[in-house]
């Protein structure tokens, strides 16, 4: 979901940035400083879908190529606006280009998410790549997060897959790990309208917004980091420029069917080659887990890292199996007489016809013969009283221990009392183990 | 959904566990009370692996390693049934050295990632918090390793995975068996007043 958007975030913007860098001297040049002056005012915004689409709209009225794009454009995002932003008055003037306006629209959907630690390698590759463009590090930088709203998808469909395919070869792979996610409805929305624009992006949802959330201060962390592989990009940008070059008629081309492995991108700042990339995946679906874990072992919420967590764990299973050995032993000290096979059997019983109240009866009589006398019709009543006070109780399959207990109350009604006082409020003569 | 499965998982246990202690107490009839108890746990145990169906790790690895003692043999096959799938593995001469392979295998990578980290980095304090950090974290899955049975032979990952399920089905377990000592002293009670 997420991270589709880092791919796309590279491409469409390459793609654009080499068209820039054509070499096609005059207006593109003075196109391109606008569009930089455009850029930069945009996004240091977290999200101005507002201005970016008031200034695209304007300029797009002389294009009849990309206006229903740009329509398409206002209406998805104008809806989805979390945070209203002012709008800039300082925004230049847009050429009525069809191509810069049409990357204006990329453009003006990234603005829609926040951008908060979610900058990765697309930055530096931008810069790399731009340096003949002198397009700023620093607004490119914001640019790599792109939300996948349908308009993009549009884009996508035609360039961002041609791009994926060259850079299956390089074996990148996306970043499931997003920061901060300002806009989850978007995302919802966005993942249900590019089924087929995914590659084969394997991610369900729900290890993902955990895993924004453990990691957004990670992202934001490595937004201060310098670039430390320039080598690895330079050679991926090379690759996707020739690409780019051979690609830029091809933009038709209906979208590639999604890729069978996971694509995982680096982020920013951190290294790059498939090993470490692994490992972080790993990393991640670990830290996933121990998450899963903390809910599950009790008094755990406030504990974390993961050293604290596992000592917790073990702690936990430990005192599990030693509760397994006491008890065990407690069963075995049962008098070896008749009891512990009845005992057996009604349990045996009691699962096999649950509903047969006979057949519960019948062992009960077998066992206490005089009892059933004074049990038979105070059974009934038992019932209902008793099983009250268990459903706090967790974990307790109700159809058993209903019928174990009947069993026993069977017998006599004082014990059931004190049975189940002792389950209710505090313990008189049954000491409910912790 | 939980709830459904874990109600299923303890009713397949219950049953397992009652018709081993029938298979057992029929074989013997008196035995000391550590036998007992070991029965009683050993039941106990397997019935939980097997009510897994397979499906997890560490009640492969738990019944296996009952099936390793002749004595217990008996009892698994017949607790599981005609249709036991649980052919053990490997024997137990394979085991060890599929053991022994997995250990050297870990200290080969353990001695090259050392002799990496040395070459990189200097003095191997300096990062020390981190260092620190790290070895109580490998020392600690370690030690849990140890707990989950079969946890030697797996990674870290599937190992928080199965410690996850192990502990649930251990829940399971205690609840049940908690329950069956709890009715039990009702009994004994009520047996007692009514004998008085």
């Amino acid at each position: 979901m997420d991270g589709n958007f880092f791919f796309d975030a590279g491409l469409p913007l390459e793609q654009s940035f080499e068209r820039l860098t054509d070499g096609i001297p005059g207006p593109n040049w003075e196109k391109t400083e606008q569009f930089s002056q455009f850029e930069s005012t945009l996004f240091p915004m977290t999200s101005s879908p507002v201005s970016s689409i008031k200034m695209t709209s304007s300029p797009v009225s002389g294009t009849k190529l990309n206006s229903p794009i740009i329509d398409h454009l206002v209406k998805e995002n104008l809806p989805r606006i979390r945070n209203s932003i002012p709008m800039n008055p300082n925004l230049p003037f847009l050429p009525p280009d069809p191509g810069f306006v049409e990357r204006a629209a990329k453009f003006s959907c990234f603005g829609s998410r926040s951008f908060n630690g979610r900058v990765n390698v697309n930055a530096d590759q931008l810069g790399l790549n731009s340096n003949k463009t002198e397009v700023q590090i620093g607004s490119t930088g914001n640019l790599t997060r792109v939300s996948s709203s349908p308009a993009l998808k549009i884009d996508r469909n035609r360039v961002g897959f041609e791009e994926i395919k060259s850079l299956d070869g390089i074996n990148m792979k996306l970043n499931r790990v997003s920061g901060s996610v300002s806009n989850s409805n978007e995302g919802s929305s966005v993942s249900d309208q590019v089924p087929s624009g995914e590659l084969g992006f394997r991610n369900q949802k729900d290890p993902n917004p955990r895993k924004r959330k453990g990691c957004s201060s990670k992202g934001a962390g490595s937004n201060t980091k310098k670039e430390e592989d320039d080598v690895d990009e330079s050679k991926r940008l090379k690759k996707t420029e020739e690409e780019n070059g051979g690609k830029t008629e091809e933009k038709t081309k209906p979208p590639e069917p999604p890729k069978d492995y996971i694509h995982v991108r680096a982020r920013r700042g951190q290294a790059t080659d498939s090993h470490s990339l692994a490992e972080r995946v790993r990393r991640e679906k670990i830290s996933e887990r121990m998450k899963m874990l903390q809910n599950l072992v009790p008094n755990c919420n406030k504990v974390t890292g993961k050293a604290l967590m596992l000592d917790e764990i073990i702690n936990y299973v430990q005192s599990l199996q030693r509760q397994v050995e006491f008890l065990s032993m407690k069963l075995a000290t049962v008098n070896p007489s008749l009891e512990f096979d009845t005992n057996n059997l009604i349990i045996s019983n009691v699962d096999q016809s649950n509903q047969n109240f006979s057949q519960l009866t019948s062992t009960v009589y077998h066992q206490n013969p005089q009892a059933v006398f004074d049990g038979s019709d105070s059974m009934t009543r038992p019932v209902h009283e008793f099983t009250e006070p268990f459903h706090h109780i967790q974990g307790f399959g109700q159809d058993d221990l209903q019928s174990i207990v009947q069993m026993g109350f069977g017998e006599n009604l004082d014990v059931d009392m004190s049975f189940f006082h002792a389950a209710h409020d505090q313990p008189s003569n049954m000491k409910i183990e912790l | 959904m939980k709830m459904h499965t874990s109600s299923k998982l303890r009713k397949e246990f219950i049953k397992k566990w009652v018709k081993g202690l029938q298979i057992c107490c029929s074989s013997k009839k008196n035995m000391d009370i550590l036998e007992r108890k070991k029965k009683i746990k050993l039941c106990a145990d397997i019935a939980l692996a097997s009510a897994k169906n397979e499906t997890t790790l560490w009640s492969i690895a738990l019944i296996s390693e009952a099936k390793k003692d002749d004595e217990n043999k008996i009892l698994v096959d017949n607790l599981l049934g005609p249709e036991s799938r649980f052919k053990p593995r490997m024997t137990n001469r394979q085991m060890i050295a599929c053991h022994k392979r997995v250990r050297s295998k870990k200290i080969l990578k353990k001695s090259r990632h050392v002799c990496q980290k040395m070459k990189k980095m200097g003095p191997p304090k300096s990062n020390l918090a981190a260092y620190i950090a790290k070895k109580l974290v490998k020392r600690r899955t370690q030690v849990l390793k140890r707990l989950v049975p079969g946890g030697e032979s797996m990674d870290k990952f599937s190992l928080i995975k199965e410690a996850l399920d192990y502990i649930l089905s251990l829940r399971i377990q205690v609840d049940v068996m908690r329950t069956l000592v709890n009715a039990n002293e009702v009994l004994n009670q009520s047996d007692s007043k009514i004998y008085n």
